[in-house]
């Protein structure tokens, strides 16, 4: 069953270093650091984080691509599917920023791609709390690997997106721009050797 | 219109869910519903049976998902079998809605599917359905850009009454961001014949929304709940709400205003069969009526009230040469600049004006209206004597504008009013007419009424007409103000009606411009003026302003006034408090030193300081170039990062603006550059630090925005005569648009040098594609500038 999620961004704990790392900063000087601190409070204060997400059997991986069984969900029995946003506003900001004060656009740029990485791994929790048929592997997107970009377009139609203000352009961008689909392969937990 | 009549008289009722019936008819996850009525036509005929059976007065087409995006080859067909199974089943007493859902595409600026493209996808659909339809509904909408092109298209196809619901979320807003107020705005302005919500929750979640809904309408409203709300059982979804509870939950909507009832996702036969036994007997709540003046943006709304209306008046180029500028080369930035400052500056609505001889104004006013609203959630003032640009802006403007202006000549009057009829809006009308102004202020008053009277056939209601009754010069003629402030008071009591001023005219001419506009103010103000098109970023017309409202009782505690005032001051200190005597460790100048530091105010009030004992040109080579090849230096050496070089860049450009200020006549040093973000493409911040890093080294940046066609950028190209150009692609599948864009320049005007640049190039892509140069980031696009121009 497919299903939409919402989260709070408060629980949300993104990751400063990934901040940090998209804007390749190694080091942040105080002023950065305090940027960061404040780029980070007003993406999670202004996110509408939302999420659509099914668990679906090996055998409809097919209807995504034919390269997905044999490639990165070789093995496993089920995988999931799903798309998380953090919302247009986030956008908005980010826009007039470049505007305004381009220094925050970069750093809020960089603060909601991390947070919404934490949205995704909060989300794929949450479902497989919800459905534990299985372990998960390494996460990936369309434009990874095989997996070309163009099935935005079946993830799209699958996930039924516009039920949470996602849209997919002629180009296959997807807006907000601060939103992921993923692929997660499950592998049946009797089957999973302990480490 | 019998639907209308009938609603008049008293209530309605919708049938239920289609989808989740159709479900447990046996219809596969994913599949979509419109296409049984190929495939089971009978199945879909015996639901709206059973929805009439139990008591629905509007059944809906199974047409929700059909639009000619979805289906390009057969969607005039797939409508009118939908309709011609709805059709069989009504009896005379039923009427059938062509149900019209969204499109599943993002319109602009949020996605690319352009607004007239689905104007014309949905008119498709309404051609298709109009003549087997009594009424068209477009329901479950969650964005008012689209569902304004839903409505134009229907309003512009069929005289069929249009009907609306739309989804909000669990917060009581749309997806989009606009709450139930700004959506009512909208959709009263382009006179739908009845609004509400569907989906999304079940009937107890709606209840604040009616409720709201209510309390501001004037039109009669439709609720349309989920059966409660969804959870799993063995696999299926079912909703929490049994017939009987839905049908008790539901009542109270009616009870709060709703007077057409029904179901959405979850709802059955039963529910709505239990509903009309739970509504016999009811008398509906008479329909609401409104007398407040709204204007809204995608996301918000100002309701013009006890507290005066700032309206930005700066995006006007009249007497600003920079802006003047940045409109001819198409240069957005500086425009974007201009209404962001105001908004901070604290106006809540913006002035929009383009005007200059020799530009595409229609074009120009629509697309600088649309940047603003991609960036600002303020709603705006389409302020053009040109009503081609007005009606094209207005029906593109997501939201319900301010219109400015229309007065009493019956030129003006014939050319603007139809457009406030058929767009919506609430439309500045200025007190004179073919004689001109007239000296009294009872002339004023009179023209006034003619207007309002003329608005009245047009179906306009006073409350979308705001009198300006014009602000004259007090140097020229010392009675003119008294007189318009004697109309202000006469416009207010004798038609009830709101006022506005464009106050800054009255001290033209005089020493302390200033004091005599903010005095002049302050009177307005006194006399009930409701809105003042003005400078906010004037520190003495908004302590004016905030003093009014602490003195007429709108400030509670005085806290607003307080901060106010503590903010201008903090403002004016700075600008007059002497520079820091700050020098850095190597040995750097201050001005150096603040823009390594990234310290935008130091730097400006050191340049001002510097001014004194150098030139412009020594500014630039003594202090702001080395301090910025420094950064460039430490960047690319990878020992500053590009948050601290986008700090300096804007402490460098605010030096740069600084020290330009002072010689009226100087250009930019380095030569124009055009950037752009080509075709297809709308993730621009990389596009956008290049700009920022550029203009810190003193080129004049023409910024064409994102998704920009080839023509346009080599257009731009031609008319500034520009040397460079950059371009930027995020996708691998939008670089195709860089390269045709790229061919282009190349083959029309081979002279100019290209740069590009994004997250997919590379220096082979670069050089496949014909790109003079490839730029890995910012640093490299001032070096590749910098080599064009020698």
């Amino acid at each position: 069953m497919i299903k939409s999620y919402r989260f709070n961004a408060a629980v949300l704990d993104p990751s400063r270093r990934e901040a940090l790392a998209y804007l390749r900063v190694k080091a942040p000087d105080d002023a950065v650091g305090t940027l960061l601190t404040s780029a980070i409070s007003e993406a999670k204060s202004v996110a509408d984080c939302r999420g659509r997400a099914g668990i679906f059997e090996i055998s409809f991986a097919d209807a995504i691509h034919p390269s997905l069984a044999k490639g990165p969900l070789c093995g496993c029995d089920h995988f999931l599917l799903f798309c998380a946003t953090i919302g247009h506003e986030i956008d908005r900001r980010i826009a007039r920023y470049a505007y305004s004060a381009p220094a925050r656009a970069a750093v809020l740029d960089a603060a909601a791609g991390a947070l919404t990485e934490a949205l995704c791994d909060t989300l794929t929790a949450t479902v497989l709390r919800e459905y534990p048929v299985g372990k998960p592997g390494r996460r990936f997107s369309p434009g990874y690997g095989d997996l070309p970009l163009s099935v935005q377009q079946q993830i799209f139609e699958i996930l039924e997106l516009s039920r949470i203000g996602v849209g997919l352009n002629s180009s296959l961008l997807l807006s907000p721009a601060k939103t992921v689909t993923a692929i997660v392969g499950l592998t049946c937990k009797a089957e999973t050797t302990p480490l | 219109m019998k639907i209308l009549q009938k609603l008049h008289n008293g209530m309605l009722f919708f049938d239920g869910g289609t989808g989740s019936c159709l479900q447990a008819a046996g219809l596969a996850p994913g599949e979509a519903p419109e296409c049984w009525n190929r495939s089971h036509p009978d199945k879909i005929e015996a639901l709206h049976r059973d929805y009439i059976k139990a008591g629905a007065d509007i059944i809906k087409s199974n047409t929700f998902g059909l639009n000619p995006l979805r289906y390009p080859e057969d969607c005039a067909e797939r409508v009118r079998e939908a309709l011609t199974i709805a059709r069989r089943a009504a009896d005379n007493e039923t009427f059938v809605a062509l149900d019209i859902g969204p499109l599943g595409r993002m319109l602009a600026p949020l996605g690319d599917l352009d607004q007239e493209d689905a104007i014309t996808a949905f008119a498709a659909t309404v051609q298709a359905g109009k003549e087997l339809a009594d009424l068209v509904l477009i329901e479950t909408m969650s964005d008012t850009a689209e569902v304004k092109a839903a409505v134009l298209a229907a309003k512009e196809n069929c005289d069929l009454p249009v009907f609306v619901t739309l989804s909000f979320d669990g917060t009581g807003k749309l997806m989009t961001g606009a709450d139930p107020l700004t959506v009512l705005a909208l959709l009263e302005g382009l006179r739908v014949d009845a609004v509400g919500l569907n989906c999304s929750m079940g009937p107890e979640g709606m209840l604040p929304l009616v409720e709201t809904l209510y309390a501001h309408a004037s039109l009669p409203l439709i609720a349309n709940p989920n059966a409660g709300l969804p959870r799993e059982e063995n696999g299926k979804t079912v909703y929490d709400l049994d017939p009987k509870a839905f049908a008790k939950a539901t009542k109270a909507l009616a009870t709060a205003g709703a007077r057409i009832l029904g179901g959405c996702c979850g709802t059955t036969p039963a529910h709505i069969a239990a509903l009309r036994q739970a509504m016999k007997g009811f008398s509906p709540m008479p329909v609401g009526h409104c007398e407040e003046t709204v204007v809204s943006s995608f996301s918000r709304s100002v309701v013009f009230g006890d507290r005066p209306v700032i309206i930005g008046e700066r995006l006007n180029p009249t007497g600003k040469k920079k802006l003047k500028e940045a409109l001819r080369a198409g240069d957005m930035s500086t425009v974007l600049q201009i209404g962001i400052a105001e908004e901070e500056q604290g106006a809540v609505i913006l002035d929009v004006n383009v005007g200059l001889p020799e530009i595409d104004e229609p074009v120009l006013l629509t697309r600088v209206m649309c940047e603003l609203q991609a960036v600002t959630p303020l709603p705006l003032q389409l302020d053009t004597s040109s009503p081609v640009a007005m009606e094209r802006a207005l029906r593109r403007y997501n939201g319900k504008a301010m219109i400015n202006s229309v007065n009493g000549t019956e030129e003006s009057m014939h050319a603007i009013l139809p457009l406030v009829a058929k767009y919506g809006g609430v439309v500045v009308a200025l007190t004179l007419d073919e004689h001109g102004i007239p000296e009294t202020a009872e002339g004023r008053l009179a023209i006034a009424r003619r207007i309002l009277e003329r608005a009245a056939t047009y179906g306009i209601a006073k409350k979308d007409v705001i009198f300006d009754p014009l602000a004259l010069t007090v140097s020229s003629d010392q009675t003119a103000p008294g007189t318009t402030l004697r109309a202000i008071s006469l416009i207010k009591r004798e038609l009830g009606a709101k006022t506005s001023l464009g106050v800054s005219n009255v001290s033209f001419g005089l020493p302390d411009r200033e004091t005599v506009t903010a005095t002049f103010f302050a009177k307005a103000l006194d006399r009930g003026l409701d809105a003042a098109i003005l400078n906010p970023g004037s520190a003495a017309m908004m302590r004016t302003y905030h003093a009014h409202l602490a003195l007429a009782g709108l400030d509670p505690a005085c806290g607003e006034y307080i901060a106010a005032i503590e903010r201008l001051g903090a403002a004016a200190t700075a600008a007059n408090a002497p520079a820091t005597t700050q020098k850095a460790a190597d040995g750097m100048e201050n001005l150096a030193f603040s823009i390594l530091k990234g310290l935008r105010r130091e730097s400006v009030e050191i340049t001002k300081t510097l001014l004194a004992e150098k030139s412009l040109l020594r500014i630039v080579e003594e202090d702001i170039l080395p301090a910025l090849n420094e950064c460039g230096k430490r960047f690319e050496k990878g020992t500053l990062y590009l948050p601290q070089l986008l700090m300096s860049a804007e402490a460098a450009k605010a030096a740069f603006d600084t020290a330009k200020a002072s010689v009226p006549e100087a250009s930019a040093t380095k030569g124009r550059v055009i950037l752009a973000t080509v075709k297809g493409d709308i993730h621009d911040i990389g596009k956008n630090i290049v700009r920022v890093i550029l203009e810190s080294y003193g080129f004049a940046v023409i910024d064409l925005g994102r998704d920009v066609s080839p023509e346009m950028i080599l257009q731009a190209a031609r008319e500034n005569d520009v040397k460079c150009v950059g371009l930027s692609a995020l996708m691998t599948t939008t670089v195709p648009a860089m390269r045709e864009t790229v061919a282009l320049l190349h083959r029309e005007l081979p002279d100019v040098k290209i740069c590009v640049g994004g997250a997919v190039l590379t220096a082979e892509y670069a050089a496949d594609i014909g790109a003079d140069a490839y730029c890995p980031d910012a640093m490299a696009g001032v070096r590749f500038a910098e080599s064009c121009a020698k």
